[in-house]
């Protein structure tokens, strides 16, 4: 690591004329096989160190990132930085942060399992065979080790070194002149050890039966408004699509409104109900081994569960200093950035939907006709998250309270009130989905966890 | 950069490597975010690096090289190398790689890749400039200006010896007046080609034209798309031209080369004038070109490196990215041509949506898929623009919009987008008999 440097910067930043600064040092190495029908396309390994430093001068904000790792061509860069921002504060926002806690901290996720590529590629392989009779497929594994040094002028240091490992598998399966797709992300934070957690094998032999029995006796719907229960990949992904989205304190003050888009939640939202009773949700990075793991924030925040919605009712925003500022609050440390080379920008973490006092049977059981949604493949929502879409991939029809036969690709087109509105009943399991969630330009894919219980909507439109 | 360069080329080599492919860039850059009509994020990068692509035994190893320390570069070098090398003893032979491109190849000179201009820019002043002329119609502007200045180096182990540089300038601004909002993007690689006063103007003007929005209506429209859609499903089209897609069994044009898939002409070319992604050569060393990927609808061919174009029987198309082909710049041509009013005055019943965003499949291989149009998006009655409305989208299939592609527009406007990596020189199109859809509650 070179903290030297790190230390260099803040330092030189303050000297300047910096009114604040902070230094984010990070270290990345991974790892990355991509097989494409059995046949090993490409491996990779990569090293790259750099920082990524942030600084008000005045009170308009300056970034810069760099991998050069000398004095002269920071001091040289640094410079340029507080220039060309200096010269931007005619047009520039006034930014303010909130005054927090300064920490100092050092924290460490060890990966247990950490092999050489050679035992890397055969587990890799090995869960290549269970899907060998998949017409199409590939399969992409990644683990990445990052190491942090963060520090800031208000007197923060947090060291922290972070392991990831994901597995995403895309299959196509053919049947006559029909086909059937799905993908999938497994995620954690931790090093193959892993991959016994996620139960690949199983779950993909499974995953391979279902879809073979949805594309060779699936029927189509016939479209009305029934009951519907989602499974905890599809209340996951509704949970974080029209729930933590929206509820990111810098869309609804319109910083990302340019890409990201903005919030259908306005400022004084908080306390306005959105959802039904049985509705509570809540973002929780602090959670052991998940994929959107962290403790400190990248602006040195420490990291809390925070509920968003409580019966319903919107409860806090994702707030990071800056917008904790403007609406006289302290951060829950919701700030996060992709790399060294990217700002840090409000982002979600372990987005979930708490679960309920139902078993899974009981849910089913007062269902007389109804849709299982158990996992989906298209998706979208609006730029404000108001209307959003969810087309199956692994779905049932329910009939008194029992699933029936495979539906095909049914699809769930509502808005976000009518969806949460709609919850009466949750189960009490939970379960937690890797993925990877896009925001900001340029763009920052950011590991995250969502999920849930098994959800029952009543009388939503099915098609 | 060519010390660095040059020293790994060799010490691969020596260790054993087949194939070597070593591509060295230096950039600075700068990217002014904007919001709310102020600068929010004043941003500086200055980065260097060198990818590496190798085979041993058609073992591929894509990796990167970093000088950490300029006073050690040779011993550097060599732990990098040996780690490398052994990482790719433990690798299986890729069965589908058939190597690279001998050289030495001639290269063209292209017009307007670099201006030194761009060096010395104030870039706030465009800024200011753009959201000066986008508040003469609208109350509030988001968006970003780029600029990038590259210096490249392209070694490879079959003889290609290429200095590249480049400039790069994006700006994107995105104009809100009430409920209504309105988005346009520029990029060029001269800064008298950036068109920042026309995609201000433009943004603002659709701000301004789409407030007030009605609930839109499910249905089958005919649909003029802007710009902005255009690029992106041009991107589609350029992703499902990747063999790698057509090999995964995610491109919706598998099987399709030699037949009619639609009306118009769809190129590839890297050679473009001021194009964004032009170069002289591609990453193994091959001489850019124009490739009609699709001429008079039918699709001729996917884009191929060298190793892909063997296995298919045919040339490369020098698209060569460091592990698969790429696009470079997208460009559509031909139709029915006329003014973007003529295309409007053609839609008795349809919409005019001016940009799209979320664009997801539910099958790659049939096309299934949905977007959602933002920004100003306006009902067509009877060749005039009436009302803007809200809260649709666009469930379709990509090859029946290629199909029922009618008409397009006369000028093309260079762009990417945050939804369109790969840039081009898009007009606008009408598709017929697009299906669009709503939630009922």
């Amino acid at each position: 690591m070179y903290e030297d440097l790190a230390d260099f910067s803040l330092k030189y930043l303050r000297d300047k004329g910096a009114k604040y600064a902070e230094v984010r040092l990070e270290e990345s190495s991974s790892n990355d096989f991509v097989l494409k029908n059995g046949n090993l396309e490409v491996a990779s390994f990569s090293e790259i160190t750099g920082l990524g430093i942030r600084f008000t001068v005045n009170d308009t904000l300056g970034f810069l990132n760099i991998n050069l790792l000398e004095k002269e061509k920071i001091k040289t860069i640094i410079e340029k930085a507080i220039r060309v921002t200096k010269n931007s504060s005619k047009i520039g926002e006034k930014t303010k942060f909130s005054e927090e806690k300064a920490y100092t901290a050092k924290y460490a996720i060890k990966r247990k399992l950490n092999e050489n590529p050679d035992d890397k590629l055969k587990k890799i392989f090995e869960i290549d065979k269970i899907i060998k009779n998949v017409d199409n497929r590939f399969i992409s594994v990644d683990d990445t080790l990052t190491k942090k040094y963060y520090i800031n002028s208000d007197g923060s240091k947090i060291i922290s070194e972070i392991p990831r490992t994901t597995l995403f598998y895309f299959l196509t399966l053919l049947h006559g002149k029909k086909s059937i797709q799905r993908h999938f992300m497994h995620g954690s934070t931790a090093g193959y050890e892993c991959f016994k957690d996620w139960n690949i094998h199983e779950a993909l032999a499974k995953e391979v039966k279902a879809l073979t029995d949805n594309l060779k006796n699936g029927i189509t719907i016939k479209p009305g408004t029934m009951d519907l229960i989602t499974a905890p990949e599809v209340t996951g992904i509704a949970v974080h699509e029209s729930c933590g989205h929206p509820l990111e304190a810098d869309r609804i003050l319109g910083r990302e409104g340019a890409q990201a888009g903005e919030s259908f939640v306005k400022r004084d939202m908080v306390g306005e109900k959105i959802g039904s009773e049985s509705v509570n949700i809540y973002d929780d990075p602090t959670m052991e081994g998940s994929y959107g793991y962290y403790l400190y924030d990248d602006e040195g925040v420490k990291a809390r569960k925070k509920y968003l919605q409580k019966k319903g009712i919107i409860t806090e925003f994702l707030q990071n200093r800056q917008t904790a500022f403007e609406f006289n609050l302290k951060s829950n440390g919701s700030a996060r950035a992709s790399a060294f080379d990217r700002e840090p920008l409000i982002r979600m973490s372990n987005t979930l939907v708490e679960p309920g006092n139902f078993s899974e049977t009981e849910i089913f059981e007062d269902v007389k006709k109804g849709l299982y949604l158990k996992s989906f493949m298209e998706w979208n929502i609006d730029d404000k998250r108001w209307q959003q879409k969810y087309v199956g991939s692994e779905a049932y029809l329910i009939e008194n309270g029992k699933i029936t036969k495979p539906v095909i690709a049914p699809v769930l087109e509502i808005t976000t009130p009518a969806l949460w509105s709609s919850v009466d009943a949750l189960s009490k399991k939970m379960e937690y989905f890797a993925g990877p969630c896009g925001k900001g330009e340029p763009l920052q894919s950011m590991p995250v966890y969502m999920g849930g219980p098994h959800m029952r909507l009543r009388g939503v439109y099915i098609r | 950069m060519r010390e660095a360069a040059e020293y790994l080329l060799k010490e691969l080599k020596k260790k054993g490597a087949d194939d070597v492919i070593i591509r060295a860039v230096k950039s600075e850059g700068v990217n002014i975010k904007f919001a709310n009509n102020k600068v929010v994020k004043n941003g500086l990068e200055m980065m260097y690096g060198l990818g590496v692509f190798f085979t041993k035994d058609k073992k591929i190893l894509a990796t990167n090289f970093q000088d950490k320390d300029p006073k050690n570069l040779k011993k550097q070098i060599e732990l990098f190398v040996n780690y490398s090398i052994k990482f790719s003893s433990f690798l299986q032979a890729n069965k589908d790689y058939n190597g690279i491109a001998n050289g030495k190849f001639k290269y063209f000179d292209i017009k307007d890749l670099y201006d030194k201009k761009v060096e010395s820019i104030d870039e706030i002043d465009y800024v200011q400039k753009g959201i000066n002329i986008a508040l003469k119609n609208a109350e509030k502007t988001n968006g970003i200006f780029e600029k990038n200045i590259e210096n490249g180096l392209l070694l490879t182990s079959n003889n290609v010896d290429k200095e590249l540089k480049g400039t790069y300038l994006y700006f994107s601004i995105r104009s809100f007046n009430k409920d209504g909002s309105g988005h346009s993007n520029t990029c060029s690689r001269m800064l008298n080609q950036l068109e920042i006063e026309k995609s201000s103007e433009e943004s603002s003007r659709i701000a301004k034209l789409s407030i007030s929005p009605k609930e839109g209506e499910s249905g089958k429209y005919d649909i003029v798309f802007g710009r902005m859609p255009t690029i992106v499903f041009a991107n589609q089209i350029a992703e499902s031209c990747s063999p790698f897609s057509v090999e995964a069994g995610i491109s919706f044009l598998t099987d399709k080369i030699g037949k009619k898939v639609t009306s118009i002409d769809f190129i590839d070319d890297g050679t473009k004038e001021n194009g964004y992604n032009s170069t002289p050569t591609d990453d193994e060393g091959v001489p850019t070109q124009r490739t009609s990927l699709i001429k008079d609808g039918i699709l001729k061919t996917y884009l191929h490196n060298s190793s892909t174009a063997k296995k298919y029987k045919t040339q490369s198309t020098g698209n060569a990215g460091l592990v698969e082909p790429h696009a470079s710049n997208l460009i559509i041509e031909k139709g029915k041509c006329s003014e973007v009013n003529d295309l409007i005055k053609e839609v008795k019943n349809g919409l005019y949506v001016t940009n799209v965003w979320y664009t997801r499949y539910q099958n790659y291989l049939t096309g299934d898929f949905s977007t959602i149009p933002r920004d100003g998006c306006f009902v067509i009655k009877n060749g005039e623009l009436k009302n803007s409305v809200k809260n649709i989208r666009i469930s379709d299939n990509m090859l029946n919009i290629m199909n029922n592609i009618i008409a397009i527009s006369r000028d093309k406007k260079q762009l990417k987008s945050w939804e369109a990596h790969d840039p081009g020189f898009v007009p606008e199109i009408l598709v017929k008999n697009v299906n669009v859809s709503k939630a009922k509650i």
